[in-house]
C-alpha cells in the first residue's frame, strides 16, 4: 500500500513538470499547427540552462528560471520567425508542404540543438547537485523536496499561463485564434503576431520546466527525444491544442510511467507509456477531456 | 520535342540510363572499400526511402518511424540465423511478412484518424522497439546487439567475400523499390493516395475508400524498408537497438526523401545521393573534432536546404527566365507517351501543388 501511494505521489510530482512543457507543445500546435519536433530539446536546453547557471553563477534553479524564461522566449521568437515563417513565405507553396517542411525544419533543429550540446558538454550526465536537499516523511511516504517544489512551480506557471489565457486581450486572442482563426483575423486579431507569441510562449514554457527539472533530474544531450515522446503522448491524451487537457494528461502519463518503473520494469517506463497511447488513439482520439471547450 | 528525348525524359528511360550508370560506377569509379561501403549504404537507405515515398509522400501520411521496418528486417534475418540457423534469403521473406504484419497493425490503429496521429504514433513505436529490443536481451542480444557469425563466402547463406556484390544486390533493391514506386504513382492507388494527401475530405467524398487506401500504401511501403533492413544486416554483419530502431535511422529515412523532394518519384535518389555520403563523409573525416560535430553539420545542411526550398531539391527552380518549372520538377509521374491523355499525370500535381 506504501509502495502505491508513493508510487502515485512521484507520479503526480514529475507528471507537473511533463504537463508544463506539454501544454507548450499543445499551445504551439493549436494555433500554429506545427508538430515541434525539436520540443523535447529545448526541455534540455532548459536543464542545461539551469546547469550552467549553476555551475558558473551559483545560482539557484528557483532564480534561474527567470533567465531561463527570457532566452527560452528569445529563443522560440527566432526558430519561428526564420524557419517557420519561412515554409509559409515560399511563392506557390501548398498549406500541407509548408505543414510538412514545418516538420523537417524542427526535426533538423532537434539534431542540431542536442548536438550542438554534446559538442559543449559532452555526453556524460550533469545535474544541478544539493540544491533542496532535504527529504521529508508523510506517513512513511518519503517525498524529496526538489521534486515538491517543482511540481508547486509547475502548478503556479500553470496557473499563470491559464490567467493569462483568460484574463488577457492576448490571451483572448489567441483562443480566439484556437477557435477559428479566419474569424478571429477578421475582427481584427493579427495571426502572425498570435503565432509568433504563443509559439514563445509554449518555447518558454518548455524551457522553465526544464529548467526546475534539472533540480533533481540529470541531463545528457540525447535527454530530449524521451521528454518528445511523453509530450507526444500527453498532447494527444489531452486533446490536440488543448492547454489544461494537457496538464492533466501530464499528470496521468507521469503516473503511468513511475507505476510501470516500480510494478514492470524501469526501463521499460516508457512502454507503458506506449500501450496507453495506442488505448487513448483506439478510444477516444480527441483526448480524454474532450467535450469542454477546445483551448483553455 | 522529338521522340528520342521523349523517350529519354519519360522515367523509364532516364531509369535505364541511371540503372546503367549506377550498375558500372565499380567499373571506373569505386576504387576504394570506403567508397564501395558509402556506395552500398547509399543504395540501402535510398531503397528504404523510396518505401517511405509511397504512404508518406504520395499519401501524405507522414512516418516518422520507417526505421520499425528497416529494424523488424534486420532483427527477424539476425533471430533466425543465430537462434534457429535458418537460411538467410528465408530470413529476409519472414521479415517482409513480420513487417507487413506490424505495418497492418500500426495502420489499423491510426490510419482512421487525423495524418498527424500517424506521424506521432510511429515516431513513438519505433523508439519503444528500441527500448524493447534493449530489454528482452536473451533473445535479442540486448544494448550490445546481435552479430552474425562469420561464413566467409557462402552464396547459399547471403553470405559474400566480395563486397562488390553486396553492391549490386543493393543497387538491384534500390532499382526494383524504384520500379514500385513508379508503378504505385502511375496507378490508381498511386492517384488515390495523392487525392488523400490533396483533400481528404474530397477524396472520400468522390468515393475513394480512404482507409483501405493507405492502409493498402502502408504495407506496400512497408516492404522496401524490412529488405532494406535485411540487406543492410548481411551487409554489415551486425545489429544493435539504436541503428535499427534509434531516433537517428527513424528520422533519416524521412529526411532524405524531404531534402529530394517528398512525393517526387526521384526524390529519395538525389535526397539519399546527397545526404548518406555526407552522413558518412563526416563520420570519417571530422572524428578529430568533438562529438557530435558531424551531425551538427548534417544538421545545418538539412536546415539550408530545407530552408530555400521547403519541398525538397526537385522542386527548386533553376533559373528564373523559364515560366515553366524545369523538368525535374514536372510530375513525378513523368509525361506519358500520349500526352493528351487527361488521366492521373494531368490532374493530380495541379491539385497536390494548389490544394
Amino acid at each position: 500500500m506504501t509502495t502505491l501511494v508513493q508510487t502515485l505521489v512521484s507520479g503526480i510530482l514529475v507528471g507537473g513538470l511533463y504537463g508544463l512543457f506539454s501544454s507548450g507543445l499543445t499551445l504551439i500546435f493549436g494555433i500554429t499547427r506545427v508538430i515541434n519536433f525539436a520540443h523535447g530539446d529545448f526541455v534540455t536546453l532548459g536543464m542545461y540552462g539551469a546547469v550552467l547557471l549553476f555551475a558558473s553563477a551559483g545560482l539557484s534553479p528557483l532564480i534561474g528560471i527567470i533567465p531561463v524564461a527570457i532566452i527560452s522566449f528569445v529563443l522560440g521568437l527566432i526558430v519561428y520567425r526564420v524557419i517557420v515563417r519561412r515554409t509559409l513565405s515560399v511563392k506557390g507553396i501548398s498549406a500541407v508542404d509548408a505543414q510538412h517542411g514545418q516538420l523537417v525544419l524542427t526535426l533538423a533543429v532537434s539534431i542540431l540543438i542536442s548536438n550542438v550540446l554534446l559538442m559543449i558538454f559532452g555526453p556524460s550526465p550533469q545535474a544541478v547537485q544539493g540544491v533542496l536537499p532535504a527529504v521529508y516523511n508523510v506517513f512513511g511516504v518519503y517525498i524529496a523536496q526538489a521534486r515538491l517544489v517543482s511540481f508547486v512551480i509547475a502548478l503556479v506557471v500553470f496557473g499563470l499561463l491559464y490567467l493569462a489565457l483568460q484574463r488577457t486581450l492576448y490571451g483572448k486572442a489567441i483562443r480566439a485564434t484556437v477557435d477559428d482563426r479566419d474569424m478571429a483575423s477578421m475582427v481584427g486579431v493579427d495571426p502572425n503576431k498570435v503565432y509568433a507569441v504563443s509559439f514563445s510562449v509554449g518555447i518558454m514554457l518548455t524551457g522553465i520546466a526544464g529548467c526546475v527539472l534539472a533540480t533533481y533530474y540529470p541531463v545528457t544531450p540525447t535527454t530530449g527525444a524521451g521528454f518528445l515522446i511523453i509530450a507526444f503522448v500527453t498532447v494527444v491524451m489531452g486533446g490536440l491544442g488543448n492547454v489544461v487537457g494537457a496538464f492533466v494528461a501530464g499528470l496521468l502519463v507521469g503516473i503511468i510511467q513511475q507505476v510501470t518503473a516500480i510494478y514492470v520494469a524501469v526501463d521499460l517506463q516508457d512502454v507503458g507509456l506506449f500501450l496507453v497511447f495506442v488505448l487513448v488513439l483506439v478510444l477516444r482520439p480527441q483526448g480524454i477531456l474532450a467535450g469542454r471547450r477546445a483551448s483553455a | 520535342m522529338n521522340p528520342v528525348t521523349r523517350v529519354l525524359r519519360s522515367t523509364g528511360g532516364l531509369g535505364l540510363v541511371v540503372l546503367v550508370l549506377v550498375a558500372s560506377l565499380p567499373l571506373w569509379f569505386i576504387q576504394t572499400n570506403f567508397v564501395l561501403s558509402v556506395a552500398t549504404l547509399t543504395l540501402i537507405f535510398m531503397a528504404a526511402s523510396l518505401g517511405w515515398n509511397v504512404i508518406s509522400g504520395f499519401g501524405g501520411q507522414i512516418s516518422f518511424g520507417h526505421s520499425i521496418f528497416f529494424g523488424l528486417g534486420a532483427y527477424t534475418t539476425a533471430i533466425l540465423q543465430v537462434h534457429y540457423h535458418l537460411n538467410a534469403y528465408l530470413g529476409v521473406l519472414v521479415g517482409v511478412v513480420v513487417a507487413v504484419a506490424l505495418a497492418v497493425l500500426l495502420g489499423a490503429v491510426t490510419l482512421r484518424l487525423r495524418g498527424i496521429y500517424f506521424s506521432l504514433a510511429t515516431f513513438a513505436l519505433t523508439l519503444v522497439f528500441a527500448i524493447l529490443t534493449g530489454h528482452y536481451e536473451g533473445f535479442t542480444g540486448g544494448e550490445v546487439g546481435l552479430t552474425l557469425p562469420l561464413l566467409g563466402d557462402a552464396p547459399g547463406q547471403f553470405s559474400f567475400e566480395n563486397k562488390v556484390t553486396f553492391y549490386w544486390i543493393a543497387m538491384i533493391l534500390a532499382a526494383l523499390a524504384f520500379v514500385v514506386t513508379w508503378l504505385v504513382l502511375r496507378s490508381r492507388l498511386g492517384l488515390q493516395l495523392r487525392a488523400i494527401q490533396a483533400d481528404q475530405e474530397a477524396a472520400q467524398a468522390s468515393g475513394v475508400l480512404v482507409f483501405r487506401v493507405k492502409l493498402t500504401g502502408l504495407v506496400i511501403s512497408a516492404v522496401p524498408g524490412a529488405v532494406a533492413g535485411s540487406v543492410y544486416m548481411q551487409y554489415i554483419g551486425f545489429i544493435d537497438p539504436d541503428s535499427a530502431f534509434g531516433a537517428t535511422l527513424a528520422t533519416q529515412i524521412a529526411v532524405i526523401a524531404f531534402v529530394g523532394g517528398a512525393g517526387k518519384l526521384w526524390g529519395p535518389v538525389v535526397g539519399a545521393v546527397i545526404l548518406v555520403p555526407l552522413q558518412q563523409l563526416l563520420n570519417s573525416s571530422l572524428s578529430a573534432y568533438p562529438a557530435g560535430f558531424n551531425l551538427v553539420v548534417y544538421a545545418l545542411v538539412v536546415l539550408v536546404i530545407l530552408w530555400i526550398e521547403p519541398r525538397g531539391i526537385m522542386s527548386m527552380r533553376i533559373g528564373r527566365r523559364r515560366p515553366r518549372p524545369p523538368r525535374s520538377a514536372a510530375p513525378p509521374g513523368g509525361p506519358d507517351p500520349e500526352p493528351a491523355s487527361p488521366d492521373a499525370e494531368a490532374a493530380v500535381p495541379t491539385s497536390r501543388n494548389g490544394g
